[in-house]
């Protein structure tokens, strides 16, 4: 199968401290290759501070590279934030249009599907208030719902798995499985191995920057939690 | 509708609402700011100074009106990226998305303020002119410039903070040689030349022709204001768009 997104040897550096003198940089990214086929789940793996985040944000396109290359095929990919351009002043329906569009979506289709955010985020009495005036579970509720709607090619999924209460949550965490045992094309980065197992077709382990191993989802996480464990 | 076009507007009249629900006062801030604003220049040069002759108020006035939207757009534009940082580590948004939205937003509330304008000089006792019909086509060129300037300043700040104490002052400079407060025409010589390098200086004087002199803008005096608007339009949404994929990363 044609991968539609592929990325060789990409290396991202941060400028380290500021001014005209002292122009280091540390790469974040070392080397870093994998590839996407469409409607896979592709999982990535690897301990704090290995990039990861950098990655997603190179995905996403948000920056470019350093070094290296990405192939595209036309697709769209990006990170499932939550409440993203958020604006307390502003009600639960502006918020959801402002923060679906922010994400992508075109303003008449999140219109269209106001009512599923509104129910799905269990709101309908709030909606039209100011999200100034919600707990922080409310808000919760609606970035998510608002996100799970934006629908990008690639959804680039970065430790969030179920948000708000308990009840919420367990929804939340329910939705965000559905989707990725769909037939969509989904990214998943995450420290709990047993959930990859259960949710990624394949794997990609990634150790200082640089991606060591790429392949079958069992297979992979059982080198890394070998390599943890020793 | 282009997507980011659309989501332009959206953010931009959001942002309205939103400084509309602020304060106590809320809305009428859109009226007190501008007639505070205005009211301290005018107890500083009518009262105080003492300056004046025949219209000397409205003649202030339509200066400091004109000059606040270039003043407050180019201001508001330079830190807009910066500003903007956690929206942008999150979603891609081409990042003309930041200086536009300040750009409509504060070109929404000056035609608010030129209607009060309007008002006060019917008020005052003047008389509507044909000239005033060709307003708009005054505002565009003006809209035009500062669009331009705005975004030149808003892909330039990100990259070295340090400007903005070049812009602040250049503002600042500009400000009081751009003739809000005396009458440009008068000054003759290179020091004349030098002034009329300033492209808000034809466009005061077109604004005050139309307005207050019944007499049509010198066009062939504007087309410096509206080339230097083209080509620093040109040369902001270059920039912007040749570091788009930078400005994210800078902390």
């Amino acid at each position: 199968m044609k991968p539609i997104l592929a990325l060789e040897h990409v290396g991202v550096a941060y400028p380290r401290g500021r001014g005209l003198r002292h122009r280091d940089h540390f790469w974040a990214l070392e080397d870093v290759s994998l590839s996407l086929c469409s409607g896979e789940t592709l999982g990535v793996v690897g301990r704090n501070g290995v990039g990861k985040t950098t990655l997603l944000r190179v995905i996403a396109g948000i920056i470019d590279p350093d070094r290296g290359s990405i192939h595209n095929a036309g697709i769209r990919a990006s990170m499932l934030s939550l409440q993203v351009g958020f604006v307390n002043q502003l009600t639960g329906r502006e918020n959801a249009i402002l923060s679906g569009m922010l994400l992508g979506a075109p303003r008449a289709r999140i219109e269209a599907v106001m009512d599923e955010i509104v129910a799905f985020s269990e709101l309908e009495a709030f909606i039209d208030e100011p999200v100034g005036s919600y707990s922080a579970g409310m808000k919760a509720r609606l970035g998510f719902s608002v996100a799970m709607q934006a629908d990008p090619d690639v959804m680039l999924i970065d430790e969030v798995l179920g948000v708000g209460d308990t009840h919420f949550r367990k929804k939340s965490a329910e939705a965000i499985r559905q989707r990725i045992r769909s037939d969509r094309t989904v990214i998943l980065v995450s420290h709990n191995v047993g959930m990859m197992k259960d949710l990624c077709d394949r794997v990609v382990w990634i150790e200082q920057g640089r991606s060591c191993m790429e392949g079958e989802a069992s297979e992979v996480l059982e080198a890394y939690e070998a390599s943890s464990l020793s | 509708m282009n997507h980011w076009l659309e989501l332009i507007l959206y953010k931009a009249r959001a942002d309205l609402k939103v400084e509309a629900s602020q304060g106590y006062l809320g809305m009428l801030w859109w009226v007190l700011e501008p007639v505070l604003y205005m009211g301290a220049f005018y107890i500083i040069f009518a009262v105080a100074m003492k300056r004046g002759g025949e219209n000397f108020v409205p003649w202030l006035l339509t200066g400091l009106v004109v000059w606040k939207w270039f003043d407050t757009s180019v201001r508001m534009s330079a830190t807009s990226i910066r500003m903007g940082k956690g929206l942008m580590a999150q979603v891609y948004l081409p990042k003309a998305f930041f200086p536009a939205v300040i750009i409509l937003r504060n070109s929404a509330k000056f035609l608010f303020t030129l209607v009060l304008l309007l008002l006060f000089l019917l008020l005052y006792g003047m008389e509507v002119s044909w000239t005033w019909l060709l307003l708009p086509l005054v505002m565009l060129m003006q809209f035009l410039l500062l669009g331009g300037v705005s975004l030149v300043a808003a892909a330039l700040i990100p990259l070295w903070p340090d400007l903005m104490l070049v812009v602040n002052n250049g503002l600042m400079l500009m400000f009081f040689l751009s003739g809000v407060f005396f009458d440009t025409s008068a000054l003759q010589g290179w020091l004349g030349t030098l002034l009329r390098l300033n492209p808000m200086v034809p466009v005061i004087d077109a604004w005050r022709a139309m307005l207050l002199g019944s007499d049509w803008p010198d066009w062939v005096w504007l087309a410096w204001p509206v080339l230097a608007g083209a080509l620093t339009t040109l040369l902001g949404l270059y920039l912007l768009r040749r570091f788009d994929r930078y400005y994210p990363r800078l902390s």
